[in-house]
């Protein structure tokens, strides 16, 4: 039960991210409000980890540093901002389905670079995205 | 008349959005395989405070061109710093529900998060966003697929 209500509030809180963002861009820069946004969402998540696990960060050094960098550029001021720049064009509503198919393409990769299986719920699963994706980028804005 | 430039532009512009949709859409799949990586040596919730950090410090580079031109009042830095604050919420919602029960009851709920975001934008921003039948049957369509894919898994 504590899973599913920590799941709906993690849902229910991306979705009111959303939201603000959407409110922030009618007065910042989305590269402004990505840079507020990641300085504020660190120190939240670093105040937890260092009450948390505090002996984890002092495991982090080598060649795990790059991959953390690599990961925080990818997810964060690239995706984030593409994020934050198609919330500014389409609006919330429009962009956070489409930002879903993500975990379906992490899925794909894993097929390609890792030889993990296919069945046919995942390909049916890809199939209802793809039409999902068709649906709201075929709507007629002109109306 | 109709004028074709306007509509032209009109029509970019909403087709960049989607482009920029699906670009965040494949940075944010990327990075997923990137993290299968980190999450074997640290915490989940410690690489994305420190992905976070590196993303700040990047982006405060691009920032700081924008400074000049940018509004000298705090409120819209307070609606910004909300943006960020739901969203990192989010993310520790996330480890603790995935903590506390298996990822097969877990991602189903994570999935409806675009539906959550078409009930508040019609909530909050309505004059901003417009909620169409088609809208929602999409988000209805993708949240579905992805509970699909994520429970093929299993």
């Amino acid at each position: 039960m504590e899973g599913i209500i920590f799941g709906i509030c993690a849902a229910f809180s991306w979705a009111l991210g959303g939201v603000s963002v959407r409110i922030a861009l009618q007065y910042l820069s989305p590269v402004l409000t990505t840079t507020v946004s990641l300085i504020v969402g660190f120190f939240l998540t670093f105040v937890i980890v260092l009450a948390i696990f505090p002996n984890e960060i002092h495991g982090i050094q080598g060649p795990i540093l790059l991959w953390l960098c690599l990961y925080g550029t990818l997810n964060f001021p690239l995706g984030r901002y593409l994020n934050y720049s198609s919330i500014r064009i389409v609006g919330v509503s429009r962009a956070t389905p489409i930002f879903s198919i993500s975990t379906v393409l992490a899925i794909v990769y894993g097929i390609i670079l890792l030889d993990e299986t296919v069945n046919a719920q995942l390909v049916l699963g890809a199939v209802v995205v793809l039409i999902g994706v068709i649906l709201i980028m075929s709507e007629n804005h002109d109306k | 008349m109709i004028n074709r430039t306007s509509i032209r532009k009109k029509f970019t512009g909403i087709w960049l959005g989607y482009l920029f949709a699906l670009g965040a859409a494949f940075s944010y799949g990327t990075s997923q395989v990137v993290a299968k990586n980190i999450v074997e040596t640290i915490h989940p919730l410690v690489a994305a405070s420190f992905g976070l950090l590196f993303g700040a410090i990047t982006m405060s580079i691009f920032a700081s061109k924008e400074i000049k031109s940018a509004p000298k009042s705090i409120g819209p830095y307070i609606k910004a710093s909300f943006a960020g604050l739901f969203s990192s919420a989010g993310i520790v919602f996330m480890f603790l529900a995935l903590n506390t029960s298996p990822l097969v009851v877990v991602s189903p709920i994570l999935a409806i998060n675009p539906i959550f975001a078409i009930i508040l934008s019609s909530i909050f921003i309505n004059r901003l966003e417009k909620i169409t039948i088609r809208l929602v049957l999409g988000a209805v369509c993708i949240s579905t697929g992805v509970i699909l894919v994520t429970l093929s898994l299993n």
